[in-house]
């Protein structure tokens, strides 16, 4: 069964561009979220295989979300979207337990080696 | 192989005119006030569009949003840096890129912005002392902004970063590179030396923007980096090569920086203890070993034990600093790193030679358990992992890494994507564009008699105008059903479970399109009926067969179109209904007399179903008894103008009928006064009107009845009915017939007020809540007038 | 962070500037919500927006008073169309330390605090659409 993604960014082209990735790849995306409140909620309810998290949202940053999606799940598998010059918010990120990151902007083929290698399908 | 961007256009220009927008009506706002809030936001906004441009490959927005997020950034950190002037040059910028983003809209060449880079990096420089940090720029060779201004002329335009960390002199001239790398460049370095890296700087920046067509495919990187931040590493003479990194990483004597490193890391709070817990990775790991295990395994008393680990961060790898950060995390879950090479603020800072890192370990997770934690880890490659104890083999051979293949989506398809919320906007805006017209109409009523003609004209002329706007957002609005239906497989499949049910769902026609909004509404109704045919109307396969059926359930939804209607119907070859039984319930349950129950016809006792409470279903199912109703059913279905039909015969089955409009918006009343209130009935559902004396009617214990053809039907006052304050009335009034739930009722009136066509608005939060009203409306005299759900209304 | 500042009789309450949309002068007429609490004033169409208009005063539960309502302060909550009756608007003030109110706790008062010698009362716009909300969900 194709594995379940939540896409977490502000930006709606963003959130279409991700979720073009997802489905060329063959992912089912599941759900979005446009900040980090709404994204441990929808997180907690859909319950995804994988999570793509932006790191600067309104309302709650995406280390935030990460940290408490991670508190409520530890087996969680939230893989941060950066962009260059965000290196330490994304190690941040990493302490708080996500799983990898992506760099903006991004290729299809990057997103989908480092996601089938985080979940193990490579 | 890159992604068809194009698509995204009309997205990328409408998303980031709203950020560029927003983040100049924040610089107004923060000229007034300045708070923290206004300052994130604006920083939200600046990257937002920085992410967005550089995925498009709009680069010169990219790198101007770039700076702008930097000189933010400056301003986040000490607001009292803020003055005039840096506002100025920020609504500067925000207006330069919505420029560019209007140029990009309408494809001509865009605005020359290095004048205004110069300023931007300057401002940075001073405010900072820090260098100015390269943008990255998606390579889209499918998309390019007309006019090639960007790439030759400015090459001034590609910031060239510098490390020296001093504050940075004022910008002179600089004829050869570009003036914004002039900011950057200086401060420590010498003449000479700021030669040389103008020099160096210069074919980096232009190869990266002015020949990126010749990178692509090398590597299949279509990404290069527009200004290069070369670490001073590469600078210097020695750069170990990858053998030689093998033998001068692996050479003994690295004790002292070893022990400094674990203390270091220790200090952190970073080193897990040494005692660690069999972590996941090792159970789940160990199928996947690497033929070449070492020799000395651990057997299986599980003992801690020093590995040598040498891995390589894969030379493609964009922020190799984070990605070795990723690993060593990975690893000190696993034990106590004892030697780290780089040392950790080296590998933080993505200084990694050639990318090797090596470590020493002590864990008991064995190699199986190391090989586990990075075995998800892209963009690594474990090149070794030993017994710590003889020195490690220095021959390294780097594999090529794994070329992912994957075909680039080729969707080609013109449209734009259009935010739901924007055609909800167009909505609101035309129907208020409607309502004004009316409003003119109204108007011109009292014109005198010379001047009316040619207003009348021009609102007849506009009417249509606005009319036709109106089919063309709804055709806008229209999605195809099988937004809703793709949920139905698999729901089906779960009841079916739970009901221990065979069942098979055919659904046809899930293309054709309805107006979103009506979709909205229906998915649950949808889903109810999907319950019920499978709870209630399918039997359990014993029965089935007993019945002389397959032990297998069918249940066919079909979606049809039907000239301006759309037609769904769900349809069961379960056991069917009864109608006797349920008129012998309607009547138990006090809804219906026995009189009226025979006379109703076997369609109209299926529709009893949909009462409150009158089910014939045995028992309330933990499956069909929850949340909506037949009654909410019916009542969605009607409320967005359509109908609700059931079709059943005994032994063989039932189907519901859903007609429902293409659209919602538009909807016939008939305006009543009641007090000094007026309010909307759905014509749909009016049978008649008729006057009487209140008074002299018949009456029923509490009811007064009204003689409408052969029978008398049940009156209610409307102003009681809704609490509405209105005056004891004598005499004549009129009376309002309706269809409801259980047959027709009469309802007193004040006044008729005639019929009128209407916009119809759904009820916002919190008069949702109220039951009995099913939307709200604004006549042209700008009143605002709600929409009633008589049966609704007379159940709660 | 600045505030509205608002008066129901004498009493003076504050929203965060961000949670206020616009203040506007109540139409002749309200229509009236049929079957809604009593302290629902009525809709009013604002620019072909219906915006369903509240009693503070009520909402809050505060005695009857003397002074007529003379202005409507609406909130900005996206598309939910929400304005508050009040007795007048004084003005938008910084308001920085926010104490816990003493007494009663209503989720649709934050807190209180001081401004220019005086007490405002610091409303909560989440607290306070949950307040409506409930008013619709409990006369039931």
């Amino acid at each position: 069964m194709a594995k379940r993604v939540l896409v977490v960014d502000d930006a709606i082209f963003m959130r279409n561009m991700i979720k073009d990735i997802f489905a060329s790849g063959g992912f089912e995306v599941v759900g979005e979220a446009a900040n980090g409140l709404e994204a441990v909620e929808k997180y907690k309810e859909l319950k995804p295989d994988l999570t793509t998290m932006d790191i600067v949202m309104p309302f709650k940053s995406g280390i935030e979300a990460t940290r408490e999606i991670i508190k409520a799940d530890s087996s969680a598998v939230v893989i941060m979207c950066s962009a260059l010059g965000q290196e330490s918010l994304v190690m941040e990120a990493i302490e708080a337990g996500a799983s990898d990151f992506i760099v903006k902007p991004f290729r299809a083929e990057d997103v989908l080696a480092v996601v089938k290698k985080v979940l193990g399908e490579t | 192989m890159t992604m068809d961007m194009s698509r995204y256009l009309g997205l990328f220009i409408s998303e980031a005119t709203d950020h560029l927008e927003a983040l100049g009506r924040d610089l107004v706002q923060l000229e007034r006030e300045s708070s923290a809030g206004v300052v994130d936001s604006m920083f939200r906004h600046a990257h937002s569009v920085k992410g967005m441009a550089s995925s498009m490959g709009f680069e010169s927005i990219a790198i101007l949003a770039h700076r702008v997020e930097d000189l933010v950034d400056a301003v986040r950190q000490d607001r009292g840096r803020l003055d005039r002037d840096v506002v100025d040059l920020l609504l500067t910028a925000a207006d330069t890129m919505l420029a560019q983003v209007r140029a990009v809209a309408e494809n001509t060449p865009p605005e020359d912005a290095s004048a205004l880079l110069t300023q931007l990096g300057n401002r940075v420089t001073a405010m900072t002392g820090q260098a100015l940090a390269a943008t990255r720029v998606a390579r889209v060779t499918a998309l390019k902004p007309a006019g090639g201004s960007s790439e030759d002329s400015d090459g001034s335009v590609v910031s060239v970063p510098a490390r020296t960390g001093g504050a940075a002199p004022p910008a002179p001239p600089a004829p050869s590179t570009g003036t914004d790398s002039s900011g950057g460049v200086g401060g420590a370095t010498t003449q000479v030396g700021g030669a040389k890296t103008s020099v160096e700087g210069s074919p980096e920046a232009s190869g990266a923007s002015s020949a990126p067509r010749s990178v692509v495919g090398m590597a299949g990187a279509s990404v290069v980096v527009a200004g290069l931040d070369l670490p001073p590493d590469l600078l210097a003479p020695v750069v170990p090569s990858p053998d030689t990194a093998g033998s001068t990483a692996g050479a003994p004597g690295v004790d002292a920086a070893s022990s400094a490193v674990a203390a270091v890391a220790a200090a952190m709070g970073l080193v897990a203890p040494a005692t660690t817990d069999l972590g996941d990775g090792l159970k789940a790991s160990a199928g996947a070993l690497p033929v070449a295990t070492p020799p000395a395994v651990p057997d299986a008393r599980v003992a801690s034990q020093r590995w040598a680990v040498r891995l390589r961060i894969a030379p493609t790898c964009q922020v190799p600093g984070v990605r070795a950060f990723l690993v060593h995390k990975r690893l000190t879950n696993l034990g106590s790193l004892v030697d780290l090479r780089p040392a950790l603020e080296e590998l933080k800072a993505g200084r990694i030679p050639d990318g090797y890192i090596q470590l020493e370990l002590e864990t008991a997770a064995g190699d199986a358990g190391i090989h586990a934690s990075l075995k998800n880890v892209a963009e690594v490659e474990v090149i070794s992992v030993k017994p710590a104890v003889a020195a490690p083999a220095p021959v390294v051979t780097p594999l090529p890494t794994a070329e992912g293949n994957r075909p680039a989506n080729d969707s080609s398809s013109r449209t734009v994507r259009v935010r739901t919320e924007l055609l909800d906007y167009f909505l609101d805006t035309v129907g208020e564009l409607m309502l004004a017209t009316a409003r003119l109409r109204e108007v011109s009523k009292v014109l005198p008699e010379n001047t009316r003609p040619a207003l009348e004209e021009g609102v007849y002329r506009l009417h249509t105008l606005v009319k036709d706007l109106h089919d063309k957002v709804m055709t806008a609005r229209m999605t195809p059903l099988s937004l809703i239906t793709d949920r139905l497989p698999r729901a089906a499949r779960d009841i079916a479970r739970r009901k221990e049910r065979e069942v098979d769902l055919v659904i046809t026609g899930a293309e054709i399109e309805l107006d979103r909004a009506i979709l909205d509404e229906l998915a649950d109704p949808l889903m109810h009926l999907l319950r019920n045919c499978i709870d209630h109307g399918l039997e359990s396969p014993e029965e089935r067969i007993a019945a002389k059926k397959g032990p297998r359930g069918r249940v066919l939804v079909a979606v049809k179109r039907a000239r301006d209607r759309v037609i769904i119907e769900l349809e069961d070859d379960g056991r069917g209904m009864d109608p006797a039984k349920l008129k012998t319930s309607a009547v138990a349950k006090g809804l219906l007399s026995v009189e009226n129950a025979a006379r109703l016809t076997d369609r109209e006792a299926f529709l009893l179903s949909c009462l409150p409470g009158v089910s014939t279903a045995k028992d309330i199912t933990d499956i069909s008894g929850r949340g909506v109703g037949m009654d909410a059913v019916k009542r969605v279905v009607e409320n967005v103008g359509g109908t609700l039909e059931i079709d059943s015969e005994k032994g063989r089955g039932t189907r519901f009928t859903l007609r429902l409009p293409l659209t919602v918006a538009v909807v016939h009343l008939l305006l009543v006064e009641v007090g000094e209130e007026v309010f909307g009935l759905p014509i749909a559902k009016v049978v008649g009107a008729t006057e009487a004396d209140g008074d002299l009617l018949s009456r029923s214990r509490e009811t007064a009845l009204l003689p409408h053809g052969n029978s008398l039907l049940p009156v209610h006052s409307l102003d009681t009915l809704l609490g509405v304050p209105a005056p004891a009335r004598q005499g004549a009034r009129p009376f309002v017939v309706m269809d409801a739930d259980s047959g027709r009722v009469a309802l007193a009136v004040d006044r008729l007020l005639g019929q009128e066509e209407v916009v119809l608005k759904p009820l916002s939060r919190p008069l949702d809540l109220l039951p009995g009203l099913s939307g709200i409306t604004i006549l042209g005299s700008g009143r605002p007038v709600f929409i009633l759900d008589v049966p609704r209304l007379l159940s709660a | 962070m600045r505030h509205v500042i608002f008066r129901v009789e004498k009493e003076r309450y504050g929203l965060p500037l961000s949670a206020v949309r616009e203040v506007v002068v109540p139409p002749e007429r309200f229509t009236r919500v049929p079957r809604a609490p009593p302290a629902i004033t009525g809709v009013m169409n604002l620019r072909g927006r219906v915006v369903t208009v509240v009693e503070l005063r009520q909402l809050l539960s505060l005695p009857e008073g003397p002074t007529p309502s003379a202005r409507v302060v609406l909130l900005d909550r996206g598309r939910r169309d929400l304005g508050l009756l009040v007795t007048d608007v004084d003005g938008i003030e910084a308001v920085e330390r926010v104490s816990a109110a003493p007494g009663k706790l209503t989720p649709a008062v934050r807190g209180v605090a001081r401004l220019g010698g005086l007490g405002v009362t610091v409303l909560d716009p989440e607290g306070l659409d949950a307040a409506v909300v409930a008013l619709f969900t409990h006369s039931k």
